[in-house]
């Protein structure tokens, strides 16, 4: 059963109505991404954990890898998601 | 699952310890048994060795494209196909009283040869330490894996 | 992006490397373990780096056209059967000192990646995890 990480992360209260151009290296497109790749990255390690557990499982170093990868992306995404959070927060706090 | 492709390593290299272990035991049973002179099935003690052959785990397809002796898998270590017994004639001596005597005073001792054996014993017991400390090895490596 | 130094070269390479030296591990053990099987002869493992394969590799003018089996090959080691060197009487042609000699050798060369990686992850989580 693959876990779907976009559905552990908190909806933001209220969403950002601002319009943005098309741009692909803004912030929130930025933690999307790095979402999507977290997200292929763990279900991969878990992937392989399954073959460990039912013996397909050729190289105990693909596991390993794939585990410390998938743990690497999980907290980056969080500490960009953290940061973008915050910044977000603060640009609404602004108008106050 | 201790059979799961992730121990191939060691599976080799216990089944080459069986093999070997197989094959000192049948060495020393044939050392022990150089004079045996009777037997129940009559005649002497026949020599006995055994037959290695390598133990491959699926077979091999054809590739259209790759030529050989370029393969895919490896084996899978050895396995006995079976106990041989040694067609040689058994060694004739010259010894009139003895109860196993034939006709012409002959007693026909077993085939054995005491040095060849206690050198194939040798050869056994340098084979079952190599499969050991590569299957120590094996454990090793893939002990440090689990530090990654 | 910082997630896609976790697919970058290094971590890939090392990779690789770790799968051509269990191969190889799994190679000598069979190796060994058919030291005194007659007739059989030793194998062994090249490992060929991918990024030089890349350099010299034939290049299709038509993608109708047959694709190179080169190209094809996903693996970056290979086995090879040495059919050709010197025997003993019964054809096996497995030296045990050889054999045990690559065996430690192998195992250096696994534990000095595996040992760099480890490093390596390390050193990429403190950095993911903003010094918190």
């Amino acid at each position: 059963m693959e876990v779907d990480l976009f559905s552990l992360l908190p909806e933001p209260s209220v969403q950002p109505k601002i319009e943005t151009k098309k741009d692909k290296n803004g912030l929130f497109d930025l933690v999307l991404s790095g979402l999507k790749e977290t997200n292929r990255l763990e279900n991969n390690a878990d992937k392989l954990t399954q073959d460990l557990v039912s013996g397909k499982l050729e190289n105990i170093h693909d596991l390993m890898i794939a585990s410390e990868k998938a743990e690497i992306a999980l907290n980056f995404t969080m500490a960009i998601r953290n940061q973008a959070l915050r910044a977000y927060q603060e640009i609404m706090g602004m108008g106050r | 699952m201790l059979t799961g492709r992730l121990f191939r390593g060691i599976d080799a290299s216990a089944s080459g310890m069986s093999a070997e272990k197989l094959r000192m035991d049948i060495i020393s049973e044939n050392i022990a048994n150089a004079n045996t002179t009777r037997t129940p099935e009559g005649g002497p003690y026949k020599r006995r060795f055994p037959i290695f052959t390598p133990r491959s785990q699926e077979p091999l397809f054809n590739l259209p494209f790759i030529k050989p002796p370029i393969t895919i898998e490896p084996g899978n270590g050895v396995r006995v196909l079976r106990i041989e017994e040694d067609k040689t004639p058994p060694k004739l001596k010259y010894e009139p009283g003895h109860p196993d005597a034939d006709e012409n005073g002959y007693v026909a001792y077993p085939n054995i040869n005491l040095a060849t054996e206690m050198i194939n014993l040798i050869t056994a017991s340098r084979a079952y330490e190599a499969n050991v400390t590569a299957a120590r090895n094996a454990k090793q490596i893939m002990m440090k894996a689990l530090e990654i | 992006m910082f997630i896609d130094s976790l697919s970058g070269k290094t971590i890939e390479l090392a990779k690789k490397g770790l799968d051509s030296a269990t191969l190889r591990h799994n190679v000598i053990s069979n190796n060994v373990a058919n030291v005194n099987t007659p007739g059989f002869k030793r194998q062994s493992v090249v490992f060929e780096d991918a990024l030089k394969k890349n350099k010299i590799s034939a290049k299709r003018l038509n993608p109708k056209h047959i694709p190179f089996s080169y190209e094809k090959n996903e693996n970056s080691s290979r086995i090879i059967t040495e059919n050709d060197t010197i025997y003993r009487n019964d054809g096996n042609n497995v030296d045990i000192d050889k054999e045990m000699e690559d065996l430690a050798k192998n195992a250096i060369y696994y534990n000095a990646i595996a040992t760099r990686l480890a490093r390596k992850f390390s050193l990429l989580k403190l950095v993911a995890q903003g010094g918190r």
